[in-house]
């Protein structure tokens, strides 16, 4: 895991997330300012959008990547003793799977 | 042949080192970026939450509406202004738009200030 997403492609990679995400955060915040869902059901039939559906996908998915790649610069930067290091990356690394499949069940659950 | 390293002055002292606000801004982009990483599993419970059911949507709505959870909100969302605000600057700055010493200044206290400005008018619009 540490192979990949290194050097260049890690850098050019967390700028490329980065221009979705910002453009999704501000595309989702502006929408609950403009529109907020009024109820569970108008918030769950926005959410099962297909085109909604699958930008939030790709988001979330995207998120777990930028946040890889941040969280491990972070460890590298402060965290030096080879087996803590392994340890800290390791357990990050598992989070973020764990959480990739939450998020999956989460709007895939909402979308069918 | 190894190269014998040159003695360089080090001042470490971080109670005394003045930094430039582009400095600070940085530090403060990287500590953002931490937080929302770790808020990663919180905003998780609050999507699913929120859509599972009836109950769960209002759970969370008053939640985010306690006194507690506006704070709460507030701070992420600074974070997430700041990360955001810095993040366009820097991919600005790739770019080479603003380099120069005094508009790297400028934008950068416009992050210091911007970022908890807008948190502050998405806390009071959002609850």
């Amino acid at each position: 895991m540490t192979r990949r997403a290194q050097g260049l492609n890690g850098w050019l990679l967390q700028r490329l997330s980065a221009a979705w995400l910002g453009l999704y955060a501000i595309f989702f915040l502006a929408l609950l300012l403009v529109s907020p869902p009024p109820d569970h059901a108008a918030w769950r039939g926005w959410m099962a959008e297909p085109p909604m559906a699958v930008a939030t996908l790709v988001t979330l998915l995207l998120l777990l990547v930028h946040a890889w790649i941040g969280g491990r610069d972070i460890i590298q930067d402060y965290l030096h003793p080879l087996a803590a290091r392994g340890v800290a990356l390791s357990l990050l690394g598992l989070a973020l799977l764990a959480c990739g499949a939450w998020a999956l069940l989460i709007v895939v659950g909402v979308a069918t | 042949m190894p190269m014998t390293p040159v003695a360089r002055p080090r001042f470490l002292n971080l109670l005394q080192i003045r930094f430039p606000v582009p400095a600070v801004i940085s530090i403060m982009h990287r500590a953002s970026g931490a937080a929302l990483l770790l808020s990663i599993p919180l905003m998780l419970w609050l999507l699913d939450r929120s859509l599972e059911s009836e109950s769960g949507f209002h759970e969370v709505l008053s939640l985010l509406g306690s006194p507690g959870g506006r704070v709460l909100l507030f701070l992420l969302l600074w974070a997430l202004s700041h990360h955001l605000l810095a993040g366009i600057r820097y991919l600005l700055i790739d770019v080479e738009v603003g380099v120069e010493k005094s508009a790297a200044r400028r934008s950068a206290w416009l992050v210091a200030f911007g970022a908890p400005l807008l948190a502050l008018l998405l806390t009071g619009a959002l609850t």
